[in-house]
């Protein structure tokens, strides 16, 4: 028996090379990104000056060389700040979506697989969850808990979850009926390595484009937790905070607009990025050949 | 039949298409030449990837915009389409040339009453008012005979069957007495014996109307039941053309004679493979050099492989092959009668009979008047579901080693049996005892651990592969399953692997790096990872290309006569089901009709159900003497199935009684058993001729 057809597999470096190559928007997503993960990380180094230090006599000063970004009522250099408050929001996003979506896909997996019962019970909770505005339930919890750092993740994490089990709820209600899952089952496997092993890898890259796309609505989320002073401590710099305490003084248009722009760069830069994955994931707008 | 001028009604001169985006063309229709007179049918047959469909979509202009016609031209009447205007083709579509496409659920608007749609062209074409067209549509309806066609004006394409959608689209395409109709595939998506129906509609549409006709098929025998003069497509070239008949009884491609023997017919048995064609058909753009055929050709010559033949008159027809044309015919032409594998009756006494009548038998499974209900739910809540009676009362025996065919058509019943001999769907009465187990209420481990023993081939070769798991871990996860250690999982893998044909290189791929007839490969390999007893395989080859067809049933023949496996294979198609099977159970709405053995089903059917699905089969030889049953209508509705028998609705031969009294599976005198209360009757001489056979209602 002779076949004539044989592919090689090719390397998931070499394929994603050779998207990059061929999808400048998924390039100029990666690139931003990027290019905003080294600022913070080497905030360190590129900060002009620490940003927690006072200057009282060089307040409000508008941007210059010496202050790329100005300074703020406190006198504190804004640039120095918003590298540094990068540190606290965007861990902090990847934090709430990287748990709430783990969370969801374990529960809506349980619930779409589960029994009636089971089913039934998961999603009318998460149905509830789902009633709730986010940010009101967030700040209750917040509030609840105490405004800082830790406290914002984990109320926005709580409130995170439920659209991932609505989603992926879904997803294993369709992926149940296919085939290779009769066949899984036909041949022994249990329901929970069904589950776990079939079922949810097959689902795992519609959840992953969702969250990529959630991470920029998780820094917007996570700012506006601070904003409304339910974050983030002052005086320890984060964007949403710092857009807050620059709202008060609206003549000096670069105290709140430098970290503004940061969130709206980055919140870009992700949904570009989740748009990007969605269509390369799509065999019908082109993803596969 | 003649043309009446010597202008042909349409003439194709080298059409040449390629697809795909610009600077990645690949040429998928590679010169195609022919003409076609008024009133003359003519067919085109060809694997998927052929060409075929590109050919007729270019021809009515209808490419979908990833194909390009690069050069050719298409003379319509003596007008080039290829180059009229997009206002004179709106003028020439559906008023002298109409098309009919493969899906009527796809093709019809959903949302527009069947009436509306039918009447559609004649409004465009401003051949009547609104009353007229309302009243030649209903005219139109009737002649194709659906039922009430007052009322089916007003409804919906998702009220109707797949058969009356394809009726009605065929009344569409008819409606402003075009000149040319396109057919593509228009009767795939039917089943076996509403197949029939369409064909026969087909055949007379021509005979009647005098109507030209280009019917495009994967299937042989349905263009030879209805077309005079046939082209055969491969890779993209017409490799043979002529008349049906000719080209039927003595082709002269090694193609069209690969793919006229590689299909058993009603007669064929296990005894001998089947002469499957080896190798796949060549991807586009990737074709090999000289004549396509050449790696997979049995009578291939040095030079076949360095250069292209053309098609050229030989004898009475046209063949694009050197050897053919070298000497005029195929060389085995006279040789190969010898060893068809058309059956002697001693040789299948020998197989069907001897196999569990002589030898010391072992009941391997047994099923004792197996029920099986779903419910679907009511649409008003509180209220009961409704039932559907998938399975009634089913009784079957499968030996060890046997080979059991199961025959029915769709809701016939047949996947759920597979199902629930699986264990994947409970049953609600009946026992079914397997290796002297009763397993219909086991659960859990003790499932499980009979799950060891009978594994399913399921039917999508697509969709029943895990898209994320490489080969050998599909192959491998029936052996996970059962805890076997690492070294033995990887030996065995390599071991089924090389048993299915593919080799243990296939391992690393992907699924979708892999064709239909290789990812069924695997997953057979899957199934006999774990040496089963017991297989079920669910339609395993209807998803398949005609030449993938024979090498998977070939495959099926040899691993079950290796391994010594039981089988259970299910079919819509009753000689592929013969082809395998020492016994068959025909279905018909959740109860077996019919059950006995293959010799005697096929060759001396009692029940008429068995006689008109084998009478669907569209057969390429004359059929001498058959009885020959056109069942009207479609099949009832499983949900309220008709009382007494529930055949009856459809039978030519009902009485009163049938209406009554549901027939027993009864013991016939010859050992098989029939539900019905005059068996044979189809068979005898007064009732066989041609019997009260009904026009479409």
């Amino acid at each position: 028996m002779t076949i004539s057809i044989v592919h090689q597999p090719d390397s998931i470096i070499r394929r994603s090379l050779d998207r990059l190559a061929h999808d400048p928007q998924l390039a100029i997503s990666v690139a931003l990104i990027f290019a905003w993960m080294l600022a913070i990380a080497g905030a360190g180094i590129l900060a002009p000056a620490s940003p927690l230090a006072q200057n009282v006599l060089d307040r409000l000063q508008p941007p210059s060389l010496g202050h790329p970004f100005g300074t703020d009522q406190l006198g504190r250099d804004v640039f120095s700040r918003v590298l540094y408050g990068g540190r606290a929001s965007v861990p902090a996003a990847i934090a709430v979506v990287v748990m709430g979506a783990s969370f969801g896909t374990i529960v809506g997996g349980l619930a779409g697989y589960g029994g009636r019962v089971t089913d039934e019970f998961l999603a009318r909770l998460t149905d509830m969850m789902l009633a709730f505005p986010v940010l009101v339930l967030a700040m209750a919890v917040a509030a609840a808990l105490g405004a800082s750092l830790i406290h914002g993740v984990v109320a926005l994490t709580a409130v995170w979850w439920p659209q991932y089990v609505r989603v992926c709820r879904g997803l294993v209600l369709e992926l149940r009926e296919r085939e290779f899952v009769t066949a899984s089952k036909a041949s022994g496997r249990t329901s929970i390595a069904i589950l776990f092993r079939i079922i949810l890898p097959n689902a795992l890259p519609t959840l992953l484009v969702m969250a990529a796309i959630d991470i920029g609505r998780a820094i917007l989320n996570f700012s506006i937790l601070s904003f409304l002073g339910l974050g983030a401590r002052p005086p320890d710099p984060e964007w949403g905070s710092m857009v807050s305490s620059g709202a008060e003084v609206m003549d000096q248009w670069w105290v709140a607009t430098f970290p503004g722009l940061s969130i709206l760069c980055l919140v870009f830069a992700f949904n570009l990025l989740g748009d990007s994955i969605r269509d390369a994931m799509d065999p019908w707008v082109g993803g596969r050949r | 039949m003649q043309s009446k001028s010597s202008v042909p009604l349409l003439s194709v001169e080298d059409l040449r298409i390629a697809v795909g985006q610009r600077g990645h063309q690949k040429e998928a229709v590679r010169g195609i030449s022919f003409d076609l007179g008024s009133g003359q049918t003519f067919g085109i047959v060809g694997e998927s990837g052929s060409g075929k469909t590109l050919t007729v979509l270019a021809i009515s202009r209808l490419l979908p915009s990833a194909a390009q016609v690069t050069s050719g031209k298409v003379y319509f009447k003596g007008e080039d389409l290829i180059r009229a205007s997009s206002t004179r083709l709106a003028e020439i579509r559906g008023r002298q040339i109409s098309v009919v496409f493969q899906d009527s659920l796809t093709s019809l608007n959903p949302v527009m009453r069947i009436g509306t749609q039918v009447r559609e062209p004649l409004l465009l074409h401003r051949l009547a008012d609104r009353q007229d067209a309302n009243a030649a549509a209903e005219e139109e309806l009737r002649r194709l005979g659906i039922p009430d066609p007052s009322r089916a004006m007003t409804g919906y394409p998702h009220e109707f069957s797949g058969g009356m959608r394809q009726r009605a689209m065929i009344a569409g395409a008819l409606i402003a007495s075009p000149e040319l109709i396109i057919a593509d595939e228009p009767t795939t998506a039917l089943d076996a014996t509403v197949q029939a129906q369409i064909i026969d509609i087909w055949s007379t549409l021509n005979s009647e109307l005098g109507v030209a006709l280009i019917l495009v098929s994967h299937d042989l025998g349905v263009v030879s039941e209805v077309c005079d003069t046939v082209a055969v497509m491969y890779a993209g070239q017409i490799v043979e053309t002529g008349p049906t008949r000719l080209l039927l009884s003595n082709a002269k491609h090694p193609y069209t004679e690969a793919l006229l023997e590689s299909m058993p017919s009603a007669t064929t048995i296990g005894t001998y493979r089947l002469k499957a064609i080896p190798g796949e058909p060549p991807m586009l753009g990737a074709l090999p050099s000289g004549c396509p055929f050449h790696s997979r050709c049995r009578y291939r010559q040095e030079f076949c492989v360095s250069r292209e033949p053309r098609l050229e008159q030989v004898g009475d027809r046209k063949v694009a092959c050197w050897v053919a044309q070298e000497r005029g015919e195929l060389p085995a032409a006279t040789a190969k009668v010898a060893d068809a594998p058309r059956t002697p009756h001693s040789a299948s006494a020998i197989t069907s009979g001897a196999l569990f009548k002589e030898r010391p038998t072992k009941e391997l499974l047994i099923l004792d008047k197996v029920t099986c209900h779903h419910l679907m739910p009511n649409r008003w809540p509180f209220l009961p579901p409704a039932r559907v009676h998938a399975l009634d009362d089913v009784s079957l025996t499968v030996q060890k080693g046997e080979v059991l065919g199961v025959a029915g058509e769709s809701g016939c019943g047949k996947s759920t049996l597979a199902r629930c001999v699986l264990r994947l769907t409970d049953i609600d009465e009946g026992r079914i005892v397997f290796r002297g187990e009763e397993i219909s209420s086991l659960g859990g481990e003790a499932l499980r651990h009979v799950r060891r023993h009978m594994q399913p081939v399921l039917q999508d070769p697509y969709g029943s592969l895990n898209p994320r798991a490489r080969v050998t871990e599909i192959v491998e996860e029936p052996l996970l399953a059962h805890g076997i250690e690492q070294k033995q999982r990887q030996d065995r893998v390599a071991e089924v692997l090389d048993l299915v044909g593919l080799g243990i290189r296939f391992g690393r791929h992907l699924p979708h790096q892999l064709s239909g007839g290789q990812r069924q490969r695997v997953g057979i390999a899957r199934a006999i990872a774990l040496n089963p007893e017991l297989i079920v395989a669910d339609e395993p080859i209807s998803a398949l290309d005609v030449s993938i067809q024979a090498q998977i049933l070939n495959l099926f023949r040899d691993l079950q006569r290796q391994l010594n496996l039981s089988l259970i294979f299910i079919s819509h198609d009753l000689r592929i089901v013969r082809y395998l099977s020492s016994n068959i159970a025909i279905m018909f709405l959740g109860q077996i009709v019919e059950y006995g053995s293959g010799e005697d089903i096929c060759e001396a059917p009692l029940h008429p159900y068995t006689v008109a699905l084998l009478s669907s089969v569209p057969v390429m030889e004359e059929r001498a003497g058959r009885q020959r049953i056109v069942l009207s209508g479609e099949p009832p509705s499983p949900i309220s199935p008709p009382s007494g028998c529930r055949f009856r609705t459809r039978c030519p031969y009902a009485a009163a009684i049938c209406a009554e009294i549901a027939p027993e599976l009864q013991q016939m005198p010859s050992g098989r058993r029939v539900a019905c209360h005059f068996p044979g009757v189809s068979g005898t001489p007064n009732g066989g001729e041609r019997g009260p056979r009904l026009a479409a209602n």
